[in-house]
């Protein structure tokens, strides 16, 4: 199945390279999505993530000819494409972007729950959010590929320039700082209980 | 269950949801509209005429570094100190230095240049030169070589100088021929 994808997507790398309008655009609509969700996670904001898309497609027209399908899939080195954009982004703008809360699906409730349930897998996911993107870009990186995107640890390791030891070991302390970020978010949601002296 | 285990399990649980959640995110449809635009515009343009624009913007910058750079240069020229003793009277040799080299044989204009103000100097700031060994003929090229002299040879010349070192660092100017035509060393 994948080597099915790779092939096809080397056969639309050839015909984008020789100058194919519809391969483009094929090979657009197939990865498109991928480079988009990985922006968006990594810096917070849809148009900055539509930015980074753009970049990544257009140095992909560009370099179409230069393509080489043996050193790595496409995914890949689009993940690595849109990694290095992401990182000038951030090395540029220097502070992350508030949550993109508009782009959140107000249907992505479990249908099952109760509402009760559903209101708190609510609050956690939007903690997630925050958690991740608080995150140092290393480590954020991981999370959002291995944990979010379901990539192998080694065409993460491929994607990053990294070994799969790296990968696993970052991602580890990866899920040790979310998983503190979040026991936090939850304390300060939980209205803390004061004693307080009336005077008269 | 542990805490830990707990906060595993809701970890998990967020980043599932989480994954869900931006499974249906999609990028705007107007970004492959403007992409299509943008491959077709990058395909009309002739290879050739895209070739030619790098090899200008290339240039353009290749030309703007060496300008800086130049400039950069220039700028440390003029910032770097340059030291100028005021023109005087070189020291006058020995009689013995007069006795090896009569001021008669040099060209009046090549021994005028000589005695001139030295702008660089081997060891301190105040420094002569001490006409030796054979004549200088008029616009010969000299080569100025910088080597270590024992104090005894120097006073052999009749030139006397202050220190105590054994050797003094001094520039030996050498005519074309080869031989010493004199002597640049600290007073």
């Amino acid at each position: 199945m994948r080597e099915e994808s790779a092939g096809a997507d080397s056969d639309l790398m050839r015909r984008t390279a020789a100058g194919d309008r519809d391969a483009f655009a094929a090979l657009y609509r197939r990865h498109q999505a991928l480079v988009f969700r990985f922006a968006r996670l990594m810096i917070g904001s849809a148009e900055a993530a539509e930015d980074v898309v753009q970049e990544v497609f257009l140095g992909l027209m560009r370099g179409a000819s230069r393509y080489d399908p043996a050193r790595s899939t496409l995914t890949t080195y689009l993940y690595g494409a849109a990694r290095h954009q992401v990182r000038r982004r951030l090395l540029r703008d220097r502070l992350f972007v508030s949550i993109d809360d508009t782009a959140h699906d107000p249907c992505g409730g479990n249908p099952g729950g109760t509402a009760a349930d559903d209101l708190s897998r609510q609050r956690d996911v939007r903690d997630l959010r925050r958690a991740i993107l608080s995150l140092p870009p290393r480590y954020r990186e991981i999370v959002v590929l291995c944990e979010l995107q379901d990539v192998s640890y080694a065409d993460a390791a491929q994607a990053i320039g990294c070994a799969v030891g790296t990968v696993r070991s970052r991602l580890h302390r990866a899920r040790q700082l979310l998983t503190q970020k979040m026991q936090r978010a939850r304390a300060c949601a939980t209205p803390a209980r004061a004693t307080v002296r009336c005077e008269v | 269950m542990t805490r830990r285990a707990v906060d595993e399990t809701t970890l998990t649980r967020a980043l599932r949801a989480l994954a869900e959640e931006e499974g249906h995110v999609e990028t705007p449809t107007h970004i492959e509209a403007a992409l299509i635009a943008r491959f077709d515009e990058y395909r009309r343009t002739p290879r050739v005429r895209r070739r030619r624009t790098r090899t200008l913007v290339r240039g353009a910058a290749t030309m703007a570094a060496g300008v800086m750079l130049f400039g950069a240069v220039m700028l440390e020229r003029e910032l770097t100190p340059v030291h100028v003793d005021p023109p005087r009277r070189p020291a006058m040799p020995s009689d013995t230095a007069r006795r090896v080299l009569p001021s008669t044989s040099i060209a009046p204009s090549t021994a005028a240049a000589i005695q001139g103000p030295i702008e660089s100097r081997p060891n301190g700031p105040r420094s002569t030169v001490v006409l030796v060994g054979g004549p200088m003929a008029n616009g010969e090229l000299v080569q100025v070589v910088r080597m270590r002299v024992d104090r005894s040879a120097l006073n052999a010349l009749g030139i006397t100088q202050n220190g105590s070192a054994d050797t003094v660092e001094v520039d030996v100017l050498v005519g074309e021929d080869g031989v010493a035509r004199g002597l640049r060393l600290p007073l």
